[in-house]
């Protein structure tokens, strides 16, 4: 009996630590948005398609089981909280395409400069104004 | 092409207001579950928002999937169990700050006021009121107030295999940093 109580006890402990090593170390990262499939497109592009038909660019671009690898010119730099956020031109001066960089890229992103062209990875939010992205690195 | 002409159209007639209207992009809203099994907690930096600083009007909107959470695993929950995010995409608020003439634009400092009007998500609209600060610094005020909310009452269904990790009422924090617009 005695021996039947040690091990469901060394049982429990292994499992809590095998749940606590999980949550720890896999469930708390985000996926790696260079690390999904990507849908490539111009900023002047991804713009036009949400503008003019947002239901259907909701579906097709604001999803997680891809990422978008977007092109386009820098319009705005800005930093807050340590984390910047780039802008690019879409052609149309009512809205942008808006890029929340993940901060691991801060060094990378302060060498770049206005009407800079680049290529953003990231994961699509939608629309509202603007094209909204997060999550974002630079292509390499 | 009606849509986006149509949008163009309306934000060239606020324009010709917008002498008084302060606006952002880049507003903050902070949600917060605690319960005895599990804190959750998720912010959205994206948030769009006009003050009309003559009428006390306000609005702002945002998107759902631009809540960002500390893992994915809760991600997912919100947007795709709770939430339905792919479906009804944004919230919004649309609502008035009552007491807006004890709000002096023109000098610096900090104001209390009261506001109320009418959150929508996931298309259910229910009416809230609340207090608000406003802080006036040269040509930018920034709003903050303090929410809470009963997922149920925006037909948020909690499975009960998740009732004990997400709070009955959810603390929301409110940051609108917003810019005057000439």
């Amino acid at each position: 009996m005695k021996k039947i109580i040690i091990w469901l006890f060394v049982i429990g402990l292994v499992s809590a630590i095998a749940v606590f090593a999980y949550i720890k170390f896999f469930s708390a990262k985000h996926a790696d948005p260079t690390k999904k499939e990507q849908i490539h497109i111009t900023a002047q592009e991804l713009y036009r398609m949400f503008s003019n038909y947002e239901d259907s660019a909701t579906k097709l671009y604001a999803v997680r089981d891809k990422a978008i690898n977007v092109s386009g010119r820098i319009s705005n730099k800005e930093i807050l909280n340590n984390r910047y956020t780039l802008s690019l031109h879409t052609g149309d001066d009512m809205g942008a395409i808006i890029c929340e960089m993940d901060s691991v890229e801060n060094n990378q992103i302060e060498k770049l400069n206005m009407e800079d062209s680049v290529n953003i990875i990231g994961f699509c939010n939608g629309y509202l104004m603007d094209v909204q992205m997060f999550r974002c690195k630079l292509a390499k | 092409m009606f849509k986006k002409t149509y949008l163009t159209l309306l934000l060239l007639s606020s324009m010709s207001l917008f002498a008084q209207k302060y606006m952002t992009k880049t507003g903050t809203i902070k949600f917060f579950s605690k319960t005895t099994m599990e804190d959750i907690k998720a912010e959205n930096r994206k948030v769009v928002s006009v003050l009309d600083s003559k009428t006390g009007a306000m609005e702002f909107s945002l998107l759902l999937k631009s809540f960002d959470f500390t893992n994915d695993l809760m991600e997912q929950h919100f947007n795709e169990s709770y939430l339905e995010s792919d479906k009804y995409p944004k919230a919004t608020f649309k609502g008035k700050i009552t007491d807006i003439a004890t709000v002096d634009f023109t000098k610096d400092g900090s104001y209390n006021v009261n506001y109320s009007g009418k959150l929508t998500i996931k298309d259910v609209t229910k009416d809230i009121t609340g207090t608000a600060t406003i802080v006036v610094k040269g040509d930018k005020a920034t709003a903050t107030s303090k929410l809470k909310i009963k997922p149920k009452d925006y037909n948020i269904s909690i499975p009960a295999t998740a009732a004990a990790k997400i709070a009955e009422v959810i603390d929301v924090d409110i940051t609108m940093d917003y810019a005057k617009k000439e």
